[in-house]
């Protein structure tokens, strides 16, 4: 029943245990919709997060947006 | 906000010094049987001195003692940070030859090193500053004097500890017992969570704002929420009935038909109204992952120390990774013990990180060797 698919939503994919730790102090902040946000598990390198995000996220962002994923553009430059 | 908890001889925590200074939300991680769920015993045992119960026998059992020990006392003291002032409370019980039950050998509470009362057996002396008196009394050994001595005022010391420990929250929630019926009102939630309907009550009875506030974090869960109604059947009881709407239908259920899951939901709704309305709490949550679909967890922990904060105080005790990965090495504290028959030791995760993936490395089992 997770509302959050279709609304407006940040899914972070984090390099490693350090990145998490800092996101958790990120998501502390009182002005953060705490469920406009999910954390994923540390991935372990940055090879890793643009592999997980072209195979996993990238078709489901441009298939709910309509749109072209220009994150997905900045990453291949 | 607890400072420090200090337990020995009792169970398997035995010099145990847990420390919380300045840390609004804690986990405890560490195997089965490493004592995370013996610290909210401990935490029960004060708690429930707070709430009233005095016999000593209805709080520890000889059996309580570390190994059966009988030669050391069982030693209970919490220093916690309330109103900008330390109050620091000892209990220490002995079970001398020939007892069949545990007895008060000392008992103190101090309130910025002021001496409140103190008590050695059955003799109390209690201190009272602003009057000029001493008072000396004495107490049966087999009750524990903090439920009984008379407050003077609601800004008496003795009675600023007695209500923030009658509040604390000490949840290992057993969903299929919540039902949505109550009987009485309470601010007193049991540890199974059972009595939610009443404290459900009891807090919207002293608190009506607390609705909306209940109200909203139910939305974000459960969207087709309408609201809810709290029925009375009978003279003294009354029923929670929720209502759901949405595609042009409507459907009132009664709480006791939800899903497991979804009286969990309620449960940190109330628990959050509450820390909010009459906080700030101290909460223990063993597993608060129970029940919840994974997408959940996450947004549930993150919630929960985003709100207990200001003087609230939340601990965890969880072995699901998304409750773990919530938390930061400097906050999470590793349990550990060797065998049955060995202590309980306790250590920052920072002391004992390891190099990898931390998820990884304690399904190895090799977070602490």
């Amino acid at each position: 029943m997770s509302a959050s698919a279709y609304r407006p939503h940040l899914i972070v994919l984090v390099e490693d245990d350090a990145a998490r730790q800092i996101v958790n102090g990120f998501i502390l902040h009182p002005n953060l919709n705490t469920r406009a946000i999910q954390v994923m598990r540390p991935l372990g390198g940055w090879r890793r997060i643009l592999d997980t995000y072209r195979e996993e996220y990238l078709s489901s962002m441009y298939y709910i947006s309509g749109k072209k994923g220009c994150a997905h553009r900045r990453l291949r430059q | 906000m607890i400072q420090r908890l200090y337990v020995h001889n009792f169970r398997c925590l035995e010099n145990f010094d847990l420390s919380l200074r300045d840390m609004s939300s804690v986990l405890l991680i560490g195997r089965n049987g490493a004592g995370k769920s013996t610290v909210s015993f401990a935490l029960e045992i004060l708690q429930r001195i707070g709430r009233g119960t005095n016999r000593v026998a209805h709080l520890v059992q000889p059996k309580d003692l570390a190994r059966g020990r009988s030669d050391v006392p069982l030693r209970f003291e919490i220093e916690v940070l309330l109103e900008d002032r330390t109050f620091k409370y000892c209990l220490a019980l002995e079970l001398p030859e020939r007892f069949r039950e545990l007895r008060v050998a000392e008992e103190q509470l101090v309130v910025n090193d002021r001496t409140i009362f103190s008590r050695r057996e059955a003799q109390v002396t209690l201190y009272r500053s602003v009057h000029g008196r001493e008072a000396q009394f004495l107490v049966d050994w087999h009750l524990v004097a903090l439920p009984i001595i008379q407050e003077y005022s609601e800004t008496d010391p003795l009675r600023v500890f007695k209500t923030w420990l009658a509040h604390t929250v000490i949840l290992a929630p057993v969903a299929p017992l919540i039902t949505g019926v109550s009987e009485d009102e309470t601010l007193e939630p049991k540890r199974d969570g059972s009595n939610l309907a009443a404290w459900f009550t009891g807090l919207l009875s002293r608190y009506p704002a607390a609705y909306a506030h209940i109200e909203r974090y139910l939305r974000e869960v459960i969207p087709d929420i309408r609201d809810f109604v709290n029925e009375p059947i009978g003279k003294e009881s009354k029923n929670l009935l929720v209502r759901f709407e949405g595609n042009g239908g409507a459907l009132s259920v009664n709480f006791t038909d939800l899903s497991d899951g979804e009286k969990c939901f309620y449960l940190s709704a109330v628990l959050l109204a509450a820390n909010e309305f009459y906080g700030p709490l101290f909460c223990f949550w063993d597993e608060p992952d129970n029940y919840l679909s994974l997408s959940e967890v996450g947004h549930l922990v993150a919630l929960l120390r985003r709100s207990f904060v200001n003087g609230s105080q939340i601990l965890v005790a969880s072995h699901n990774p998304e409750v773990i990965r919530k938390f930061s090495n400097e906050n999470t504290l590793v349990l550990d013990r060797n065998s049955h028959v060995e202590p309980t030791i306790i250590r920052p995760l920072s002391e004992v990180a390891p190099s990898g993936d931390l998820i990884d490395t304690i399904t190895r089992g090799d977070l602490v060797r």
